[in-house]
């Protein structure tokens, strides 16, 4: 059985008086060890003052004293036959006069003390318990923080529609080429609003009627990418009217727009250029839980954002057009005619339409230029040109070739059949003659080149190959 | 500390990679705590161009990720296998590669469970497991092939007993992927039968299957009868009601 706490400070402090008294009993003549005061009796009081308090103190001194007095007479008779007459009661009670207040000073005294370091290590462990338990809290809030935080990293670092990314989008925008510019707008469409299809519309040029789709995303490789939609019957064409947004949610206010609609409208947005509607961005198809105001809003921000490189890309396209324009014929220069080919050859191999090219040359302009000088030799060419671009109709786009006598004429519709009739009708009309150059009939000797893209051709500098190995062929 | 002191006293000091490093660091004391705040706060989205190839490979080597990030990792590696460098197009394209794999072998494990235990935690997690990789697949053609795969188990659950609602949900939004609207209608009447017809996660899985269809008007009316349980529904919900029913 364990014994703990009061009792075993009780035993412990009952069992020292108890050795003392064992050794004291061997010295019969000295009971309480008067002849050096007590000291062993008293030491032992003192000592349990300090290490338990001064009660224990009291106790062991007590203890002394009652084991002097009761059970020490009869062990010296036992032992030593010593009467109880004879016992030392006289040397007994001189421990009153001196060594027991003594005794009882020193205890009161080194109990204070042991009280005040008690006092002291009770304050310490309670400041410790305190420490300690903060500690433990600090540490489950310093934990739950490490959660919080890799949460909180992983948010930020998930993030696609940050503001940054915004920012080098916005960045990359800064082209000056408005297909790229038109590129990036869908690219950050798509990022900011997960939108699965869209598209953008531009009016067509030519009719100014209808609209024809600029730039595509996530369109099929079956769609129609040469569709055109009319201006007056379309949602397309009604945001483009009215510079005004189109959300499905207004097909069940507004009746006229549900005529309109062909269901591949979810929200459609004009896109300005400087003050004026340039295009439309339809929003096909989108997530549902993404089709709400804030995605709206985005939109808005986006074109906006947009606005002004697309606005550069436009302008500078125009000035270079204006710029590169032959002012004797009016047609655009030969740097044009590669560029509009690049564009052209593209949309053919998107399946949008053939791509074909002419290059007709004046054999005998060297001579007509010598004989009645330049002025006639470009009325010439001029008259030929207009007969040409008579004969093409609205199929064909003039252009200046290398040379000063040649030209060029491409074609988006024509099949290799075709484009062999117009070259057949070509050479025809212009023997026929006709032409007046200052005053006097002139013949014009003409050769001509010509290449379809697809046929034997994949790259635009193939097409320029291919038509004048033709034009040589014939000059041998 | 101000900022010049933390920064002259950072040039002698152990630069943490992360953000977790470096409240490691400041919790066993080697850094000062701003350490931790100015590294925490600059922390950057991993879909900003240029991308960290360190902080990729860092995510990258977590066995845990989740599908949102592995969705992620996917577009940016999808963006860096096209990179002019012929490293880093290999690290993008082997990177892929081991995301892939990863989800396959979570694919042949599940597979595994279900032939052994044919219970319907199993089929769930197996049908989980599949669609899981056909997000993750950017080619149309794998990403239904494991759509179906995915509807064929989840497909198993409604002969189960212990056949759920979200087990439902979860089938429509398969079929939603497959653009499979006239199925999705069908099995979100069935779960109207079992489960109540005004069920608010039902309604809601109705609508979004409704818009996919065109039906605005179907939309509207639905959001209508979500709006007569507006106390029940939380923030985003009744920020799509508002959308939906008020007037532009």
């Amino acid at each position: 059985m364990r014994i703990t706490g009061r009792a075993r400070k009780i035993l412990e402090t009952a069992s020292l008086s108890l050795i003392l008294l064992a050794v004291n009993s061997f010295f019969p003549r000295d009971p309480g060890f008067t002849a050096i005061h007590f000291l062993p009796y008293g030491t032992a009081a003192v000592f349990m003052s300090v290490y338990y308090g001064r009660r224990y103190g009291l106790l062991s001194l007590a203890c002394s004293v009652f084991c002097l007095i009761v059970p020490m007479p009869p062990i010296l008779y036992l032992l030593y036959h010593i009467q109880y007459r004879d016992f030392q009661w006289k040397n007994l009670l001189l421990i009153l006069y001196a060594p027991i207040p003594i005794t009882l000073a020193l205890m009161y005294l080194f109990g204070i003390v042991r009280l005040g370091y008690t006092h002291s290590i009770e304050n310490l462990k309670t400041h410790l318990k305190t420490v300690v338990k903060q500690n433990h809290r600090l540490g489950g809030i310093v934990d739950a923080q490490t959660s919080i935080n890799r949460e909180l990293e992983e948010r930020v670092s998930k993030q696609q529609e940050s503001i940054t990314h915004l920012y080098s989008q916005v960045q990359k925008m800064n082209s000056l080429d408005h297909q790229e510019v038109l590129r990036i707008l869908l690219d950050t469409v798509q990022t900011f609003t997960a939108v699965k299809k869209a598209s953008v519309w531009r009016v067509d040029e030519e009719t100014r009627r209808y609209l024809t789709p600029e730039r595509t995303l996530g369109w099929d490789e079956n769609q129609d990418q040469t569709e055109m939609i009319p201006l007056d019957g379309s949602i397309e064409g009604w945001v483009f009217r009215n510079n005004s947004i189109f959300s499905v949610r207004m097909l069940l206010q507004y009746e006229h727009l549900t005529k309109l609609c062909t269901g591949k409208n979810l929200l459609t947005l004009p896109i300005s250029v400087g003050h004026q509607v340039w295009g439309v961005l339809n929003i096909e198809d989108m997530p549902f839980e993404k089709y709400n105001l804030y995605t709206e809003q985005l939109l808005i921000i986006i074109l906006s954002l947009a606005q002004t490189s697309l606005e550069s890309a436009l302008e500078y396209e125009y000035l270079i057009q204006k710029e590169e324009m032959d002012s004797l014929t009016g047609l655009p220069l030969f740097s044009q005619l590669y560029r509009y080919l690049e564009e052209k050859n593209r949309a053919a191999e998107a399946g949008r339409g053939s791509l074909s090219l002419v290059v007709l040359e004046i054999t005998n302009m060297d001579r007509i230029v010598g004989d009645k000088g330049h002025p006639a030799a470009a009325e010439l060419l001029k008259a030929v040109l207009e007969r040409l671009e008579h004969l093409a109709g609205n199929r064909a786009k003039g252009f200046r070739y290398k040379n000063n006598n040649q030209f060029a004429f491409v074609f988006t519709d024509l099949d290799y059949d075709g484009l062999g009739m117009f070259c057949m009708e070509a050479l025809s009309s212009v023997s026929e003659g006709g032409f007046v150059v200052a005053g006097s009939p002139e013949a014009v000797e003409m050769i001509l080149g010509y290449a379809l893209a697809g046929e034997s051709t994949e790259e635009v500098k193939e097409l320029f190959e291919e038509a004048e190995r033709l034009l040589e062929m014939q000059k041998v | 500390m101000t900022i010049q002191e933390f920064i002259q006293a950072s040039a002698q000091q152990f630069q943490p990679k992360t953000p977790q490093a470096a409240l490691l660091a400041a919790k066993e004391g080697i850094l000062p705590a701003q350490a931790y705040i100015y590294k925490a706060s600059s922390v950057k989205p991993l879909f900003e161009e240029p991308f960290d190839l360190e902080e990729l490979q860092r995510i990258l080597s977590r066995q845990d990720n989740d599908l949102e990030t592995d969705i992620l990792l996917m577009k940016v590696l999808g963006k860096l296998s096209h990179h002019q460098d012929a490293e880093t197009a290999l690290f993008a394209a082997e990177s892929m590669n081991a995301i892939e794999s990863r989800y396959n072998r979570r694919i042949e494990e599940a597979a595994k469970a279900v032939e052994e235990t044919p219970t319907a935690a199993a089929h769930r997690h197996c049908a989980e497991a599949l669609y899981d990789l056909a997000l993750l697949s950017s080619q149309t053609a794998i990403r239904k092939f494991y759509l179906k795969e995915a509807f064929i188990m989840a497909r198993k659950l409604e002969d189960l007993k212990e056949y759920t609602k979200e087990d439902g949900l979860f089938l429509v939004s398969i079929l939603n992927a497959l653009d499979m609207h006239a199925q999705s209608k069908q099995v979100l009447a069935a779960l109207k039968e079992r489960f109540g017809k005004d069920d608010s996660d039902i309604l809601e899985a109705e609508a979004a299957v409704a818009f996919a269809r065109r039906d605005f008007m179907g939309v509207i009316l639905i959001y209508l009868r979500l709006g007569k349980k507006k106390k029940y529904l939380d923030s985003r919900e009744l920020a799509a009601l508002a959308y939906w029913t008020e007037q532009r």
